[in-house]
Parts: C-alpha cells; sequence; structure tokens
C-alpha cells in the first residue's frame, strides 16, 4: 500500500473544502454538514486502507512462518 | 504496482478537481441551498456501489460457471468495497437528510431498500466468514452475490414506483431531460470518474491480497 501518498491525497482533501469553505457566506448553517461528509468519507477510506495494510503484514508474518517451517522440516 | 499507483494518483487528482468543482464553480441550488453539494459525494457513492455489486454478479457468474479461483476472489473483494461505498452512501444520505428534512431517517422506499442492500451483502461477508472454506462457502457466496443484486435495480426504481420523500432520479437513464443544470452534471461525472477510479484502485488491491490469503490458506493445509 502506498501508504504515503493515500495519506497525503486525505489531508489535501480534508483541507481544501475547509479552506474554500471559508468564503461561502449563503447558507453557512449546512457548512459543517458539508465537512462531516468530506470528512467521514476520508476517515472511512484511511480505516480500510488500515485495514488492508494491517492484512498485508499478518499475510507476510504468516508466510514467513510457514517458509521456516517448510525449511526445518526439509532440514531433519 | 504501477498501474496501482497510477490509479490511486489519478482518483486523488480527480478528487482534487472535484473539491475544486463543489467549492469554486457549480452554482449553489436555489432550494436545497449549499447542502445540495453533498449530492457530488452521495449519489457518485451509491452508483459506484450499484458497480461494485455488479461485479460480484460477474465473479459469481464467473465462479459458478467455471469453478475459477480468480473470479470468486473478485466477487469477494468487489462485495467487501461495495459495503464500505454502500454504508457512505447511507450516511452522507443521513448527513444530507438533516438539514433538509429535519431527521436524520425515514422509512422511506428508497432509504429502506438501500439500507436492505447493505444488509444482503453484509450477511454476504458475513457468509464468507462462517461458511466452511473453500468451494461449499464460495458457491452459496456466489448464490447469495447474485440474488441479492436483485435490490439494485429496485433501489434506483424505488423513488418512481412509490410515493417517496425522497427525490426522483436526477441522472441516468429515470432522470428527466435538463433535471439538472449543466455545470452540476460536469462536477457529478467528475465526481463520479473520481470514485470509480478510486473504485477500481481499491479492488485490485483487495483482490491481490485476497488472493495471497486463498494461496497462504491452501499451503497451511497442505502443511498441517
Amino acid at each position: 500500500m502506498p501508504k504515503r501518498l493515500t495519506l497525503i491525497i486525505g489531508l489535501v482533501t480534508l483541507l481544501v473544502p475547509a479552506m474554500l469553505g471559508a468564503n461561502h457566506t449563503e447558507g453557512e448553517e449546512f457548512l459543517p454538514f458539508l465537512f462531516a461528509v468530506f470528512a467521514v468519507t476520508w476517515v472511512a477510506f484511511f480505516v480500510y486502507a488500515f485495514f488492508m495494510t494491517r492484512k498485508q503484514a499478518d499475510l507476510t508474518r504468516e508466510i514467513d512462518a510457514l517458509r521456516q517451517s517448510i525449511e526445518d522440516g526439509e532440514a531433519r | 504496482m504501477t498501474g496501482r499507483l497510477a490509479l490511486l494518483g489519478a482518483s486523488g487528482v480527480l478528487m482534487m478537481l472535484l473539491l475544486s468543482l463543489i467549492f469554486l464553480w457549480v452554482p449553489t441550488d436555489i432550494v436545497l441551498g449549499i447542502s445540495q453539494r453533498i449530492f457530488y459525494f452521495h449519489v457518485p457513492m451509491a452508483m459506484v456501489a450499484f458497480l461494485a455489486f455488479g461485479v460480484v454478479v460477474v465473479g459469481s457468474i464467473g465462479y459458478l460457471w467455471k469453478k475459477s479461483e480468480r473470479m470468486d476472489a473478485l466477487a469477494y473483494s468487489a462485495a467487501e468495497i461495495g459495503v464500505l461505498f454502500t454504508s457512505l452512501m447511507l450516511i452522507t444520505g443521513m448527513l444530507w437528510a438533516k438539514p433538509v428534512w429535519g431527521v436524520w431517517w425515514t422509512w422511506s422506499p428508497q432509504l429502506t431498500t438501500s439500507l436492505i442492500l447493505w444488509f444482503i451483502y453484509v450477511a454476504y461477508l458475513m457468509l464468507r466468514s462462517y461458511a466452511p472454506q473453500g468451494d461449499q462457502g464460495a458457491r452459496y457466496g456466489a448464490v447469495l452475490g447474485i440474488i441479492g443484486f436483485v435490490d439494485v435495480p429496485i433501489v434506483y426504481m424505488a423513488a418512481k414506483w412509490w410515493r417517496d420523500v425522497h427525490p426522483e432520479a436526477v441522472v441516468g437513464p429515470l432522470a428527466d431531460e435538463g433535471s439538472l443544470e449543466g455545470k452540476m452534471v460536469v462536477a457529478f461525472l467528475v465526481g463520479l470518474l473520481a470514485f470509480t477510479t478510486l473504485f477500481a484502485y481499491l479492488l485490485t488491491e483487495r483482490y491481490s491480497l485476497r488472493r495471497q490469503e486463498t494461496q497462504v490458506e491452501r499451503l497451511r493445509y497442505s502443511h498441517a
């Protein structure tokens, strides 16, 4: 997972609406809902990316353990 | 890997473009005001969720027909990402409903059928987790994945078929011509492209992870 790139994209897409939204004056009472939509969307994608990265790390660990156990079996 | 990075980069660029269009370019809706801008996230995510479940059907049919593990991995990965997009569709819908309707949730036909769609594919993921590993679980999953898709056209048609507080479709085959202003259509299409690219990226990542999971599982059993 290119984690850094995902993080940069996520941070920028969260900050840009906050900066751009500051210029809006009409219907300001709805702005928190708009930002909440962006925040929820990106947090969800981050959590999912984190879940995939962790799964990948677990798999790599398991593959190493299996390889080690096969090598030990062959050595005996 | 380069292809995946390109997909992630492209979805990032499109997302920036979408945000600048939403905040700087599209006109504010006269009736819904600034809250209408949620539309450019909510509707593309709903459409990408439908696309994901379409991929589940293709993968499931492919699995039942050819017994191909690759097709099963494709179906499973698409279902997981489809559930993510459906969850976001429901949450962003609630965040839009509160300022416009004054309630977070109402049991309108389109909302209810959308929630049922979410339950169907959550059930698919649970079935895959708890059913026996291997062919049997994959077969059960494939059948549920195909049957579950029946709800997708029902969600899309719900506002037309029944009296509904949810607005009728303003994009797609059911939409009346001119129901969305020109600039709004452009922003919507950019949003659709951005989320579709993100979906493609997530799908390739999840698919390769799923394939590895299956191979490790097989290794574990053959070694035990």
